[in-house]
């Protein structure tokens, strides 16, 4: 069937009657655009009725004060960048679901209103204007289709609350992690049910493991701390800043600073997380300090919306600085850290010392059990558990299980390397999390809750290593998780991809057709047609000149080849191409059409 | 006077004929049934950037905005095609028309499931169609060639401007309605081919042609000259009367009579002329060919003289006396490429007979 021609149904009238159809347009827009960016005027600390005159502004010079572009084009783009404002915010957490709603309601009425103005601008079939209570009507029902419809479709988009869901039917227990908690204690025989549900957001110079406490005595089974002692309380200035005294071992050398601020999001907190270590906090909470650096607010702890913002000192070190940090070890470090663990069997300490045999220094014995159990166990969150009658359960996962999670990996960690003297304890928090590129904030779930180890080196300090990362998943193939990972970092990135290439497409397109100078896209008939009789006219030798119409063409070809059909050819194209005619359609015999052009070029082409 | 039908030669074949089989009219699907528009790109950039955003926050707003603006994408792919899914269209157009000029055709989009159901309601004589709360909205126009989009409801009655742009019956029309309604999200189109209760004869315009009275053809035409009639045969003689012109005695009966006679002449013969039209393939030249036959034609009837014209038309060369102007276009409107046979001119009497190719 051939392409039917005329202009296009909707007209390019720019200039905008705002006393007309096209006012109620642009005040729909303006209000939806400053909704929009009134959502977070308040969390960013931007005056409301800026923000709010900002947005209608926009949105009105947007739909009315553009000569050059259509309405149906700028409408629409003041609306979508609302959305977008509206997406910003909603990722910091300052939109509610109501005002979401509610800019749903206006951006849905207001595009209504734009199907409506553009009918009005056209001649009415029945002599008589389009009535307005057809579109008010219209928006009715179409806002109230779009806003049922949406909340049918919510649970579907909401991921994170999914997620929680399914983590929750898994077990009844999985809906908070130990690491919030200020339990003093990690237990190596209890496995971690963590779900999606978001922890707590976090905005930092640098990313970082977010510790919030360190274990040191071990028991074959339980990590608890050596220094039982009940937390100091800190004491806050005015501007509810604590100073955090150093720990033990407290660096000694080169740091760097990184600022966080954590935004609570799960129901309860009784740590302060922070980059290690934590030097300064400022919350309006009563916080207390632990001797070993960490800080607690186990007497008023945080609940949803809680914030505070920590400055950490951050070691500055690195592979070789760590290599040269040889010395004594301080009494109390030796004592506390470096003793090896009375809880474990022969055979574990045999194997840390075979394992280190040949690294001459603290930090090349780290790497190499760390390679050792990166060739030797597993990492699976369903990996056995020891039985109860087991009294060590690093022994029984080196030698039984071969399988576990950080928290038994770790474990190992620090049981091996007291063995062989070197100071370390076990630390537990959250890894970064993952990046939203649009807001900056790393966002934590329970599922990233993890335990690592931190080994002491002198004039360093505390650094942190995290063994887990060098034990390979149970049972998976890399591609597979690679991929997958891939796609879970990058869903935004893949996002705007395809915004991108959509965008990008619809511009060439309507460049293309700009340049072309053509109402639309010639049909694919007709180009082909042409492409044929070009290719019939190069045969001849006579080229086709840039400015020559396809009739004025095939007729000094037809003279040329004295084949007086092709002048047919060259009408049928005409017609068909740039009048928009349909000629293959009903009509009188002798007219020419498609399958008489189509069989002359097929005779002469051969 | 009937035309002689002559043994059909080869014709041209008629392509995708005209749609037969009552006022219910038959659609075509579309090459592209309907598109997005650039709303839907925008809500679609918006969505995703809201999905991307709540996979990873998993901030509920964003959850509800991604459902918000996938309802709004889903409802306006939907509602325009099943709007358009249940319109029919009836057209009446006026039986005559020339080439260029406008005319006015009469449409009515109508909602089939609603006047189904609405007869179901209200069945018996007198029921009146009640408007529905929020009628569907829609473009409406004419194709072959394009007539200006109009906005109508589905329900609505009224009539399009279009000027047919090539000589034809048209035992059909063709016509584009699109609706975006309501969202204006996706634009989806519908192709209608309605068979017209009545055929339009488009006929050609008709071109200045002077026509000479008893001439042998007309300026620019071939023609040959064939004997003609004598318009002014003596019928009989009569004595004479005052008033008599001296010439018009008879001088061998008065010299036989002894008194003066008078001749008595047969009333003049009527005019005649015979067109051959023969249009050319290439309507560069078979169009004005038309025309010139229409204009040649109308001269000849408005000198009151009597008018054959031979064409070829779909089922074979047709020759046939035309008395009125209107029966003159549509002979025209009717003729096809090719060229007729030469008729013998006995069974119309003594004509001039004009070829106009």
């Amino acid at each position: 069937m051939s392409r039917t021609g005329g202009a296009h149904p909707r007209g390019e009238r720019h200039a905008v009657d705002l006393r007309g159809p096209y006012g109620f347009v642009a005040a729909g827009a303006a209000t939806s655009v400053a909704l929009a960016t009134t959502a977070g005027a308040a969390r960013f600390r931007l005056p409301v009725p800026l923000a709010l005159g900002a947005g209608a502004l926009v949105g009105l010079l947007a739909v009315a004060a553009l000569p050059s572009v259509p309405k149906r084009v700028a409408t629409p783009f003041a609306l979508v960048s609302g959305g977008f404002v509206l997406v910003r915010y909603a990722q910091a957490g300052a939109v509610s679901a109501g005002f979401t709603i509610a800019w749903g309601m206006i951006t849905v009425a207001t595009l209504i209103a734009l199907e409506h103005a553009e009918q009005v601008e056209l001649r009415p079939l029945n002599g008589n204007p389009m009535p307005g209570r057809f579109a008010f009507r219209s928006a009715l029902i179409g806002v109230a289709a779009v806003i049922g419809l949406s909340l049918v479709l919510w649970p579907f988009f909401d991921f994170a609350g999914a997620r929680a869901a399914r983590g929750d039917a898994a077990d009844q227990f999985s809906s908070s992690t130990p690491n919030l908690d200020d339990s003093g204690v990690m237990d190596t025989r209890s496995r971690p049910r963590l779900t999606d549900a978001v922890v707590m957001k976090v905005k930092a110079d640098r990313p970082a493991f977010w510790r919030g406490a360190v274990f040191d005595s071990w028991d074959g089974r339980v990590w608890t701390r050596s220094d039982a002692r009940d937390p100091a309380p800190l004491l806050s200035n005015r501007d509810d800043q604590v100073i955090v005294p150093a720990g033990l071992g407290a660096r000694i050398g080169g740091h760097r600073v990184n600022e966080q601020t954590f935004e609570i999001v799960a129901e309860y907190a009784a740590v302060v997380f922070a980059a290690p270590e934590a030097v300064e906090v400022e919350s309006d909470h009563l916080l207390a300090a632990r001797a070993d650096g960490t800080v607690a607010a186990g007497f008023d702890p945080f609940g949803p919306g809680a914030r505070y913002t920590v400055r950490s000192h951050e070691p500055d070190a690195t592979e070789s600085s760590l290599r040269a940090a040889l010395g004594p070890l301080p009494f109390e470090i030796a004592q506390r850290y470096a003793t090896p663990v009375a809880a474990t069997s022969e055979r574990v300490r045999a194997l840390a010392r075979r394992i280190t045999a040949h690294a001459p220094t603290n930090y090349d014995k780290v790497r190499a059990i760390e390679a050792w159990l990166g060739a030797n166990v597993e990492y699976s969150l369903d990996a056995a558990l020891p039985p109860a009658a087991v009294a060590d359960s690093v022994d029984w996962f080196l030698f039984e299980g071969r399988a576990g999670w950080c928290e038994q990996i770790a474990s190992t960690l620090v049981v091996m390397l007291r063995e062989v003297d070197v100071p370390a304890r076990i630390a537990t928090g959250f890894v970064t999390g993952s990046h939203d590129p649009v807001s900056g904030r790393y966002t934590v779930r329970e599922r990233d809750a993890h335990a690592w180890a931190e080994v002491w080196f002198p004039g360093v300090g505390w650094q942190g290593f995290d063994p887990t990362a060098a034990v390979p998943l149970a049972g998976e193939s890399p591609q597979v998780h690679s991929l997958f990972g891939w796609l879970q970092r990058n869903t935004l990135l893949v996002a705007a991809g395809i915004v991108l290439v959509a965008a990008l497409g619809f511009v060439t397109r309507r460049v293309g057709r700009r340049l072309a100078g053509r109402r639309g896209p010639r049909p694919a008939w007709a180009g082909r047609a042409l492409a044929d009789l070009e290719r019939i006219g190069a045969r001849a030798g006579r080229a086709r000149a840039p400015a020559e119409t396809p009739r004025r063409f095939a007729a000094a070809l037809a003279a040329r080849l004295d084949e007086p059909a092709l002048m047919l050819v060259g009408e049928v194209i005409d017609r068909e191409g740039y009048a928009g005619e349909v000629i293959d359609r009903e009509g009188y015999a002798g007219e020419p059409d498609r399958s008489e052009a189509r069989a002359t070029l097929e005779r002469l082409l051969g | 006077m009937t035309g002689r039908s002559m043994p059909a030669p080869p014709v041209h074949p008629i392509k995708n004929g005209p749609i037969k089989g009552g006022p219910t009219p038959a659609t075509e699907r579309p090459r592209a049934p309907g598109e997005f528009t650039f709303g839907a790109l925008a809500v679609t950039g918006v969505v995703v950037l809201a999905i991307g955003s709540a996979a990873a926050s998993g901030e509920p707003a964003l959850g509800l905005l991604a459902a918000f603006g996938s309802a709004l994408l889903v409802l306006g792919v939907i509602a325009p095609n099943a709007a358009l899914r249940r319109v029919t269209v009836e057209v009446a157009a006026p039986a005559d028309a020339t080439v260029g000029r406008e005319i006015s055709v009469e449409v009515e989009v109508r909602a089939k499931l609603h006047h189904r159901r609405r007869a179901g309601r209200r069945a018996g004589p007198g029921a009146v169609p009640t408007a529905p709360f929020a009628p569907v909205t829609c473009m409406v126009r004419v194709l072959d060639p394009a007539s200006e989009w109009h906005a109508a409801c589905v329900g609505e009655r009224g009539n399009i401007r279009w000027r047919p742009a090539r000589r034809a019956v048209y035992e059909s029309l063709r016509l584009e309605i699109r609706s975006a309604w309501p969202f204006g999200v996706f634009q989806r189109r519908r192709l209608f081919v309605v068979a017209l209760r009545d055929a339009l004869h488009v006929a050609p315009v008709p071109a200045a042609v002077e026509y000479r009275r008893g001439a042998a053809g007309a300026d620019g035409n071939a023609a040959r000259a064939v004997p003609r009639p004598e318009g002014d045969t003596v019928r009989s003689v009569r004595p004479y009367v005052a008033g008599d012109s001296i010439r018009r005695i008879h001088w061998p009966s008065t010299a036989r009579a002894g008194e003066l006679m008078t001749r008595e002449l047969e009333p003049p013969a009527s005019m005649g002329l015979l067109i051959r039209l023969a249009v050319d393939r290439d309507p560069s030249v078979g169009e004005p060919a038309a025309s010139q036959a229409l204009g040649l034609g109308i001269a000849v009837l408005r000198h009151g003289d009597r008018l054959v014209l031979a064409t070829r038309e779909r089922g074979g060369d047709v020759v046939a006396a035309v008395v009125t102007q209107r029966e003159l276009g549509r002979r025209l409107a009717r003729a096809v490429s090719g060229e007729p046979m030469l008729m013998p001119t006995d069974r119309f009497g003594e004509m001039n007979v004009t070829d106009i190719r």
